[in-house]
């Protein structure tokens, strides 16, 4: 740095957050710009479907900016952004296994007559999508809610151990237990996928 | 030598591996590995074992949406946004009118009422109207019975409010006289409080065992 010269350091992200709500479009996009990546990889992670993820970012960001007055400050904006965004995600998650058993008879008649299917298993999509990726997906969920949920706020979210309990009000204990069991699970699943 | 444990549980081991232990418990697995040398080869299992299964999964990354379709999600936030903002400062500005109007109305009916009763004197009556609020009812059709003992059936009063919506004021207890009342099948009788400090409560009337 030369001398003489200051650098303004970046808004945090809490003061971002308040002018969001407040209706500040260049703050949401700073605040947008920041978070969606982490955001988007925690509900795809939960969802599986690029559509849903986004829905759930979006409905996330919604709430945790309209809500911004329940934000007690006792961790970040990030930790209680993911919090809000993996609650939406499994919401819609749980909808759309709803929805989907409730037109399953008419999906299969659709798909008999040469119809067009949902995007999530529509099979030129199916065929994009990587073997590996798709069992890593298939595995996750397998895992009980509670662990996938810890285990993708952790390694897909960049949470910490703290962070992830906070976010989900349990103990560190709970989240390093979740997590060990979540990842031998998953290793074991992903070695009998390799294997067959 | 230290009083630290023969072995760690695993999942405590791969919290250490993750570096997510605090100061002090480091300090605790380091002198254990440093009494336990042999043990090291459980934590090497577990740095292993977090690495493979954390590396594998940061491999397959989700697929990235378009520019467009992020573009789309930031507007629709955008465009929720705008919405509570503008009900948020409309409620609160229709709150305090709304208030106001209120407790305008309530002046209007309690001033109403209190003439009213002038017109046709009813001193015990008024007296007590003006003390107390308006006495809640509820109407048959706000009314859902969820479970209704056999015994008590013949003492529900279901239907509509025999004084419609006038108001209903309730009668001291030496504002009663029973004239011919006889007791229920049961064999209960109404009786008027005899406690000097229960006689001057306004009262709902109900049979009581003989």
């Amino acid at each position: 740095m030369r001398p003489g010269t200051t650098t303004t350091p970046p808004p945090r992200d809490e003061l971002l957050a308040a002018l969001a709500a407040d209706g500040d479009a260049a703050a949401l996009d700073e605040l947008f710009r920041r978070f969606r990546e982490p955001a988007y990889r925690v509900a795809y992670r939960l969802l599986g479907s690029t559509e849903d993820a986004l829905d759930a970012v979006q409905d996330g960001f919604i709430k945790a900016l309209t809500h911004l007055r329940s934000f007690e400050k006792r961790s970040s904006f990030k930790t209680w952004l993911l919090r809000i965004v993996s609650n939406a995600a499994l919401d819609l998650g749980r909808q759309r296994r709803r929805r989907d058993e409730l037109n399953q008879a008419a999906i299969q008649r659709t798909a008999l007559a040469g119809g067009t299917t949902p995007d999530h298993l529509d099979p030129a999509r199916e065929a994009e999508e990587s073997d590996l990726r798709r069992s890593l997906t298939m595995a996750l969920q397998q895992l009980p809610e509670a662990q996938r949920r810890t285990f993708v706020l952790h390694v897909d979210g960049g949470l910490s151990y703290r962070e992830v309990a906070s976010a989900m009000e349990i103990s560190i204990g709970t989240v390093m237990s979740r997590l060990y069991y979540a990842r031998q699970k998953l290793k074991e699943m992903l070695a009998e996928r390799v294997s067959q | 030598m230290t009083n630290e444990p023969n072995d760690f549980p695993p999942e405590f081991l791969a919290a250490y591996v993750d570096g997510e232990l605090g100061p002090r418990d480091r300090a605790r697995v380091e002198r254990w590995l440093a009494d336990h040398p042999e043990r090291r080869a459980l934590l090497e299992a577990q740095e292993s074992f977090a690495a493979d299964s954390d590396d594998l999964w940061l491999a397959v990354t989700p697929p990235q949406p378009s520019s467009r379709c992020w573009g789309e999600c930031r507007q629709s936030i955008a465009h929720a946004l705008r919405l509570p903002v503008f009900r948020r400062r409309w409620a609160s500005r229709f709150g305090k009118v709304l208030l106001l109007a209120t407790a305008a109305a309530v002046f209007l009916l309690i001033f109403n009422e209190d003439r009213s009763t002038r017109i046709e004197p009813q001193p015990t009556v008024r007296e007590f109207a003006a003390v107390e609020p308006p006495f809640p009812m509820a109407a048959d059709n706000e009314v859902r019975i969820v479970s209704l003992p056999e015994a008590a059936a013949n003492l529900l009063v279901v239907g509509e409010h025999p004084l419609g919506d006038a108001n209903f004021v309730l009668a001291r207890a030496d504002e009663v006289e029973f004239f011919g009342v006889g007791s229920d099948l049961a064999g209960r009788f109404p009786e008027r409080p005899a406690d000097p400090a229960t006689e001057e409560i306004p009262n709902l009337w109900a049979p009581r065992e003989p």
